[in-house]
């Protein structure tokens, strides 16, 4: 039962909630901007294009704490029950995930800086091809939990709690994969190292994507967020 | 109307969810809440050929704040007077349905309407002191049903009274003096201890702070939760953040009907109805 901005007796309030729904699209389009550069980044080693992330980092922050204030002031101002207390809850978390995801695009960004600062651009020594797998099905999970967030489409967000799964198996599987290609030596220990931060870096932002489809369906529907444990299996126990 | 303990509408966690004891203490809390002080079955009230409650259910649970909500004119305050019968004296209005207290039928035509709105006593919108002293104001009822044989009983029943409409501090030194001369806030809280002053056991209040500056407010409000662990209250009020800070739990009515009646939080966060959701939301008329 979605009120979705529309028509409350206070005219001025639809309009902050809008203002609001808008503010947080824009913070996720530049955020999934900075998740497409940051994996481009990362395949070219390009060094500028890193840095420009890096500087973009500032513009995310800015935007968390403008959205920040503006659900402060429709707190004081409007006291909101029913679906806009959930809309501003919402909100309120969605975009702390939304920043989240800025600062691990940020770490990708890091690391093609680092590999400059050590010469050690010669990327055959990753198994690369399992971070752009990685990346390519977190890059799909961020852009349809922000459909979903813009659309306040219920189905939608379901479907990438679904999708989530995914991004975990190929995980698991890029894990094996590195230990294969560490057992090879066809790496070394220092770049394993920074591979699997990297890939971790993109697990968390598919979960923070996952997060945000939950608070699409709270918002929607009242229904609060589930806590999954993780499933007992023969996998490496990741959070 | 029977107490059978199926008609608990609470759902609490199992206590096999916490690795500690529920205490005892909190246990007959609970069972207490399962059992309503009054209850109001198929109540309906016309003045004349007007409908303004229309077919009423409702408990009223022990030490519970229960605030009823709702658009101007959907019969609240009806309702309300009719849980201490002072719609008894309107012309031309006709309560139908059962309400009960503690089982008992207050309508019933043995039931004595004095002893009934001592143990279910009313607060009104405005503060209405008695033109007398401020001691007057509170022995006046007491002296009336004999709650006190001495002097000093009286002294001690007033005292007690306005210590807890947290009132004392301020009059303590002018109990001579007329009630009608202190402030608004100090008047509906010399009200409240009027009511208190003979022992009821459920407090009706129709809109008790509307005409109160905030930080008045803030003290009923204070007061209010204080009164809980002693008596029921139910409350009117316009303030639907006031219903959100005082109650536990909140009935919506809307046209003569109770829409939806539930834990507060739940009321003003997800409420099943959309009527409801669409007046705490403001998205009415
Ligand atoms: N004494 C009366 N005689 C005739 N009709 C009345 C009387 N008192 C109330 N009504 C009618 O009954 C309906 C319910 O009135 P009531 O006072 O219970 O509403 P309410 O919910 O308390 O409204 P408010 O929030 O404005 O106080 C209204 O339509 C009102 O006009
Ligand atoms: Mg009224």
């Amino acid at each position: 039962m979605n009120s979705s901005f529309g028509h409350h007796t206070i005219h001025q309030f639809d309009e902050e909630l809008k203002a609001l729904h808008t503010q947080i699209i824009e913070m996720g389009e530049l955020v999934l901007n900075q998740l497409c550069l940051s994996l481009e980044s990362v395949k070219y080693m390009d060094l500028s294009l890193a840095q420009g992330i890096i500087d973009r980092e500032k513009v995310v922050d800015e935007m968390e704490v403008s959205a920040d204030k503006t659900i402060c002031a429709i707190l004081v101002r409007r006291c909101p029950k029913g679906s806009d207390l959930r809309q501003v809850l919402s909100a309120s978390k969605i975009v702390n995930c939304l920043e989240q995801i800025g600062d691990k695009t940020v770490k990708l960004a890091n690391f093609v800086v680092l590999m400059h600062t050590t010469d050690q651009v010669n990327t055959h020594y990753f198994s690369l091809e399992d971070i752009y797998r990685l990346g390519g099905v977190s890059i799909e999970i961020v852009q349809s939990a922000l459909e979903a967030f813009e659309e306040l489409d219920a189905e939608q967000a379901r479907q990438v709690v679904q999708y989530h799964l995914t991004l975990d198996q190929e995980f698991q599987k890029a894990l094996h994969h590195l230990i294969d290609f560490l057992q090879a030596e066809k790496s070394n220990v220092n770049n394993t190292v920074s591979q699997v931060l990297m890939m971790k870096a993109l697990e968390r932002i598919g979960e923070h994507a996952r997060q945000i489809a939950e608070l699409v369906i709270y918002q929607l529907e009242g229904q609060e967020p589930t806590h999954h444990l993780p499933d007992l299996v023969e996998d490496f126990p990741v959070d | 109307m029977q107490n059978d303990m199926s008609t608990i509408d609470l759902t609490l966690p199992s206590s096999s969810f916490f690795n500690f004891q529920i205490s005892r203490d909190r246990d007959n809390d609970l069972v207490a809440f399962g059992l309503p002080r009054m209850q109001c079955a198929n109540v309906s009230v016309y003045y004349d050929s007007k409908l303004a409650v229309d077919d009423v259910n409702l408990k009223i649970l022990p030490n519970e704040v229960l605030a009823l909500i709702g658009p101007s004119g959907c019969g609240k305050s009806t309702l309300l007077r009719c849980l201490n019968r002072m719609n008894d004296t309107i012309q031309g209005c006709k309560v139908s349905g059962k309400i009960t207290l503690d089982d008992q039928d207050i309508y019933a035509s043995d039931m004595d309407v004095v002893p009934l709105r001592v143990r279910v006593g009313m607060v009104f919108q405005k503060p209405n002191p008695f033109p007398k002293s401020i001691y007057d104001n509170i022995a006046m009822a007491p002296r009336l049903h004999g709650l006190a044989s001495t002097k000093a009983e009286m002294d001690e029943i007033v005292e007690t009274s306005l210590h807890r409409a947290g009132l004392w501090d301020e009059v303590k030194d002018r109990l001579k003096q007329a009630g009608t001369g202190l402030s608004g806030g100090q008047q509906q809280r010399l009200c409240i201890a009027r009511t208190i002053a003979v022992n009821p056991e459920v407090i009706l209040m129709d809109e008790p702070c509307s005409a109160l500056d905030p930080i008045a407010t803030a003290k009923i409000e204070q007061l209010i939760d204080e009164l809980r662990k002693e008596y029921t209250i139910v409350i009117v009020t316009h303030s639907m953040q006031q219903a959100a800070r005082v109650s536990q739990r909140t009935a919506f009515f809307h046209l003569g009907k109770i829409i939806e009646v539930g834990a507060t939080e739940k009321i003003f966060t997800n409420p099943s109805e959309e009527l409801t959701e669409r007046y705490i939301t403001g998205h009415f008329g």
